[in-house]
């Protein structure tokens, strides 16, 4: 930081910084450096209100207004006291998901959002965003700079990057994409060309369960050359999915009205209500069937079966009692036992819940004893506050990773497989900046963006919304579901209406489906609801109907954002009158 | 006493939470559905947005339906729910063609979810209880209140849009926002004296 009172740099946590340089330019020891906010500045400096409107057709006078509303809502310096403890309040939050995120330059929007969010002082306090996990995660490191706890838990490396294996071990290339949340476009093809992506093996055994790439991912064909590829494929399922086409085995699985579950209650931050995030106790789900109605078991119980089988018990009870926090209670899983999945259960709750086991569990529902955390210990700030953790403004552990990777590479004499390095690079710069990606060169014919979105009761395919018989029942009441939504205005001058039978391409892939025109939609926009349409011919009927957004996507090399691992999910689209 | 509802457009996302409940608590077979939200477009882009309307059964005090069934089956409760006696309707549909607010279905026969494999176990469980040739509807879960529980659709609002109570007891939340006069019945003008209210979207 730059003194102003004292006309020199000054660590962070210097007790006598006095007042501090935003903007200007100033030398520390013969380095001429600016302070962020400055750097900030000039890396927004070309993209004005006006510059944006040409892209969006967000009128610039709108994004002005936002911004002004965005600071004036922060209420920057104003206070709030929760359980005895003096928070920022910054009831403010730019929050980005799917339709923001989902593009091959998606995670620089993340970023832009984060520098919004940080420039308010919106970060961790009541109100505005907050780490996805309770707790003391935002500890510093020695600089004082926020160093992430998150290690071993879900989706840590968005924050901790992947580490560099040679050859690589795994399908997903991990190490070429070392912040990827995941990457499977990139291993169905690794699976099939194991030689281009530098692997030394091939998998033979394929187990499947609770997915279905067919449906949920992009690419099909290369989704069925991999299937094709393996030697044995085996799925847990519960219905005969376009998965268990390409299966050498099934094992049926319980209905969701029939298994056993179990889960602790973690604290979990993007919740509707402050209760999840308190909560520390205990839920189960318990068959309500006394029998199954048919001759299929549990998952777990299967999985049970199959460690006894391989001779992996030693292995697996260790890891499944560490994985429960069993270990030393005297409740840990023995080698020299064989367990059904309801006798880990049992185990389990004997070891956090004292006498409370099955039965109680089946008599009771819940269990009552659960801990509310104090409200204030859910907030990140509580735990480092004023200025014991410093939040970096730009993410400068990104461009560590890029040229981390890219010297690998050069030492490996291999490039990220598929891409341009120059154009890979792009994607690790430590600001957010603007370049045409690859996926959105395609020819001047494909006028037309394609969006898709959830609606309120279907998650696009999340959950099996779209084989669900009672859902589906109801896709009538709903106007947006099974159609292609096309702005009125639009299609007038396509002269398309309502009920034509359409085909809409992108470069890509192609869907045939129906128009209905919409006063909701973008002029330059085609719209898909949900996401329907299997494949599979013994999935019950409705199960087919309705339109498969995924064909129209690509995760092809070099057309997917390279640090999320995300694909973008709004191609450039076409639309023909059958 | 007179039970009544007021649902909060404003709150109310659309997402048939409420249809679901419904249809798990009372069982209604394929098709038919005595709780449902409508939806309509309003407005031309950019100035538009999608209109949420829940319907259900909205026990009128001077309920049409009563009037014009010939056998009595159709009938108004003390607590004001007006309720269908399956054993006396003999089917004529005259109160489906009489309700301003299409809130009754004659059940004419249990159609299976999956129609190659005939009605599932659970389908034949939950859906048996209905009898085919009676006009069926929502009785705001008359059986949960007689366990002190509210209707299933409010019990299930994600968006905590429905509120339940006695439109009488001064006391009482349904009381307390029609008397602000921002719950409206729908379709006043008929007549009927609904037991529904709602509150108005306005778009901010």
């Amino acid at each position: 930081m730059w003194s102003l009172t004292k006309n020199e740099a000054v660590t962070f946590d210097d007790p006598d910084y006095g007042d501090l340089a935003l903007e200007g330019e100033y030398e520390v020891e013969g380095v001429k450096l600016k302070p962020v906010f400055q750097v900030i500045k000039d890396n927004v400096k070309p993209y004005t209100p006006e510059w944006a409107e040409e892209i969006t057709t967000v009128p610039a006078a709108t994004t002005r207004r936002l911004a002004a509303e965005f600071v004036e809502a922060a209420q920057i310096g104003s206070t709030i006291d929760i359980d005895g403890f003096t928070f920022p309040y910054r009831p403010v939050n730019f929050f980005v998901q799917r339709g923001a995120i989902n593009h091959t330059s998606g995670t620089y929007s993340m970023l832009a959002a984060n520098i919004i969010n940080g420039l308010v002082g919106a970060a961790d306090g009541p109100g505005n965003s907050i780490c996805q996990t309770v707790g003391p995660m935002l500890e510093p490191n020695e600089d004082g700079v926020v160093h992430c706890q998150l290690k071993n838990t879900p989706r840590a490396e968005e924050y901790i990057p992947n580490e560099w294996t040679w050859p690589p071990d795994c399908l997903d290339m991990g190490q070429f994409y070392p912040h990827r949340h995941c990457t499977p476009q990139v291993a169905w093809r690794a699976i099939v060309d194991p030689e281009k992506y530098h692997l030394e093996y091939g998998p033979k055994v394929m187990m499947c369960q609770g997915g279905n790439p067919f449906f949920n991912n992009v690419a099909y064909d290369e989704i069925e050359g991999a299937f094709k590829k393996i030697p044995f494929v085996f799925s847990v399922a519960y219905s005969f999915d376009e998965v268990t086409q390409y299966c050498d085995m099934l094992l049926p699985e319980h209905s969701s009205m029939e298994r056993l579950g179990f889960d602790k209650l973690h604290k979990v931050t993007r919740a509707t209500d402050d209760f999840r995030r308190r909560v520390q106790g205990f839920n189960c789900r318990q068959s309500v069937l006394e029998q199954p109605l048919y001759n299929t078991r549990d998952l777990q119980d299967i999985t049970m079966e199959l460690i006894n089988r391989l001779g992996l018990k030693e292995k697996a009870y260790k890891q499944i009692s560490g994985m429960l926090k069993m270990m030393g209670t005297g409740w840990e899983l023995d080698p020299a036992e064989d367990y059904t999945w309801g006798d880990v259960f049992d185990r389990y709750l004997k070891a956090h819940h004292g006498e409370k086991d099955r039965k109680y569990f089946l008599e009771h529902g819940v269990c009552q004893d659960w801990y509310l955390l104090p409200l204030k210990e859910t907030y990140g700030y509580y735990y480092f506050p004023d200025t014991k953790t410093r939040h970096p403004m730009y993410d400068n552990h990104l461009r560590s990773s890029g040229e981390r990777v890219t010297k690998l590479c050069a030492e490996h004499e291999c490039q990220v497989p598929g891409w341009d390095m120059d154009e890979w690079r792009k994607h690790f710069e430590p600001l957010p900046h603007w370049f045409i990606t690859n996926d959105l060169k395609a020819p001047e014919e494909y006028d037309l963006f394609a969006v898709n979105w959830k609606t309120a009761s279907r998650a696009f395919g999340t959950g099996g919304v779209d084989d669900n018989a009672l859902l589906r029942d109801m896709d009538p009441w709903d106007p947006e579901l099974n159609f292609m939504m096309l702005n009125s205005g639009t299609a007038e001058k396509k002269g398309l209406k309502d009920g034509d039978e359409v085909i809409c391409e992108s470069p890509d892939g192609s869907l045939g489906g129906v128009i209905k025109t919409t006063e909701l939609l973008h002029p330059d926009c085609v719209g898909f609801a949900a996401n329907f349409g299997h494949r599979a011919p013994f999935m019950t009927p409705f199960s087919r109907k309705g339109l498969n957004y995924n064909v129209l996507l690509t995760g092809a090399d070099g057309c997917f954002d390279p640090v999320s691992g995300g694909v973008n999910a709004t191609p450039q689209v076409k639309l023909t009158k059958k | 006493m007179r039970y009544g509802m007021v649902i909060d457009l404003n709150r109310c996302v659309g997402c048939d939470t409420c249809a679901m409940a419904c249809k798990q608590h009372n069982g209604t077979p394929k098709g038919v559905y005595w709780s449902k939200v409508l939806r309509r477009e309003k407005g031309k882009y950019p100035n538009s947005h999608m209109h949420y309307q829940p319907m259900l059964c909205m026990h009128c005090s001077e309920a049409e339906c009563e009037r014009v069934c010939p056998t009595g089956a159709s009938y108004k409760r003390e607590d004001g729910i007006v309720a269908i006696d399956p054993d006396k309707c003999i089917g004529c549909e005259f109160c489906v063609m009489a309700c301003p607010y299409g809130a009754r279905t004659k059940l004419v026969g249990i159609q299976p979810y999956y129609p190659e494999r005939g009605l599932t176990p659970y389908e034949k469980v939950i859906c048996g209880q209905h009898q085919t040739g009676v006009v069926g509807k929502c009785d705001f879960c008359a059986s949960r209140l007689e366990e002190d529980k509210k209707p299933a659709c409010v019990q299930a609002c994600v968006a905590i849009a429905r509120h339940f109570g006695d439109l009488d007891d001064p006391e009482s939340e349904v009381f307390k926002l029609v008397e602000t006069g921002k719950a409206k019945p729908l379709l006043p003008d008929v007549g009927t004296d609904p037991s529904v209210f709602y509150i108005e979207y306005h778009r901010r």
